[in-house]
């Protein structure tokens, strides 16, 4: 697995995920985005370039995640991290993830309690 | 419990409703539950059409019955129905990446109306960035066959990826599987309509929160109930997976949302405790 290392004057250790190569053009298990940085230094890094290029779909999951990572590396190694190159698409999905807003109310269910007289085969027939 | 031999009798004909679909699928589940050892057989004399809602748990049962030492065999089988098992690779699923000379290359699907069964790790036993990015490519391929196949375009796109990442992703997250699986079939008639089926083997929805020891519901039914309110395991960040999926597939694509987890069974609306348990299954 690498990852294009970019020497820059101003920052010693900057490194650019070109994640549609890295990982795929469609991003959707929470899993990779905790994986994304385990084969960095980051006690070395300075910056972090997170370069959507050809990444057509993030999934909530990948994106929420992802941020939640993107938080520590700032927070705990004072990585600063950008994004680059999203899609609109991809964008929107950030944009939701980032606003924090209440779960709607969810679509009601009924339990069916089955009475004596009515098996599961006819239940399910009937409705 | 004992060692014998069961024959189920199976009727699904093309315009079979998912209903009785899954009235067989549990038929062969009660006889399974009733063995330790021995064999199943699947008698399909009478039958001229496989769903994915019914042939996706059965691969899947098949192989967890292996296991355990009872064998699930299909006999009177048409030719049709033989070749067309053998192009969706229901014996072993299909292994995206494998160099097999048995399996069809994956672009031999671009003009089908199907996809294979297909799998995908779920990175349980642990996961490199390697095998992520794997994982990734299968489902990204998934994903793009079944663009190809029903000309998707904008919301439809988008909504379909949605639905199968947030599902696929929750098998990852709290079955604690190796793999889970998926199937579909696209019809054409009627306006066109996507059967898709994601299955896995693992914990049920009790299961993890009985693992977590959270909110302790009493049975798989009320273990659904929270779920569909959006009562994460992890979180109250998390826990929008299964509620907005639903929500997108019967307010947003006007689809019918069916998930199945250990006895319990959602269906219209309707949560309703089933005759059996299927820990093994759930459908979305």
């Amino acid at each position: 697995m690498r990852y294009n290392t970019v020497q820059r004057k101003e920052m010693k250790n900057t490194v650019s995920i070109k994640l549609a190569k890295i990982i795929a053009p469609s991003i959707s298990f929470r899993n990779t985005a905790t994986k994304l940085f385990d084969a960095l230094e980051l006690k070395e890094l300075e910056s972090l370039c997170l370069d959507f290029k050809d990444v057509e779909f993030v999934s909530r999951s990948f994106t929420h995640q992802l941020l939640l990572e993107i938080s520590r590396l700032k927070s705990e190694y004072s990585i600063s991290v950008s994004i680059e190159n999203t899609s609109s698409l991809v964008n929107k999905t950030i944009e939701a993830v980032e606003k924090p807003k209440s779960k709607s109310i969810a679509k009601k269910v009924k339990v069916i309690n089955l009475s004596k007289d009515m098996s599961f085969d006819k239940f399910l027939m009937s409705i | 419990m004992s060692i014998k031999k069961e024959t189920v009798y199976l009727k699904i004909k093309k315009n079979t409703q998912i209903k009785r679909q899954i009235l067989c699928m549990l038929d062969v589940l009660q006889k399974t539950n009733t063995l330790t050892k021995g064999t199943i057989q699947l008698d399909f004399s009478k039958v001229d059409f496989i769903h994915p809602f019914f042939i996706l748990p059965i691969h899947c049962l098949r192989n967890e019955l292996k296991s355990k030492g009872i064998k699930l065999n299909l006999v009177n089988i048409s030719k049709d129905t033989e070749s067309y098992l053998d192009t969706i690779s229901f014996e072993k699923g299909y292994r995206l990446g494998s160099k097999s000379k048995n399996q069809k290359p994956f672009n031999f699907y671009h003009n089908k109306n199907y996809i294979p069964i297909v799998s995908f790790s779920t990175g349980f036993i642990g996961l490199n960035m390697s095998e992520s990015s794997n994982k990734e490519t299968v489902l990204s391929k998934i994903n793009s066959l079944l663009k190809r196949q029903l000309d998707l375009r904008g919301d439809y796109n988008i909504a379909m990826r949605y639905l199968i990442s947030e599902m696929t992703d929750n098998i990852v997250e709290h079955a604690r599987v190796k793999k889970g699986w998926v199937f579909a079939h696209f019809y054409r008639e009627k306006g066109g309509f996507l059967d898709l089926c994601i299955v896995d083997n693992g914990h049920s929805i009790l299961g993890s929160y009985d693992r977590i020891k959270a909110k302790n519901p009493k049975n798989d039914i009320e273990a659904m109930e929270l779920a569909l309110q959006g009562v994460s395991t992890k979180g109250k960040e998390r826990g929008y997976g299964i509620r907005t999926s639903r929500n997108m597939l019967e307010e947003g694509l006007k689809g019918n949302f069916i998930m199945i987890s250990g006895n319990a069974m959602l269906i219209e609306g309707n949560i309703i405790q089933m005759p059996t348990s299927c820990v093994v299954l759930f459908l979305p």
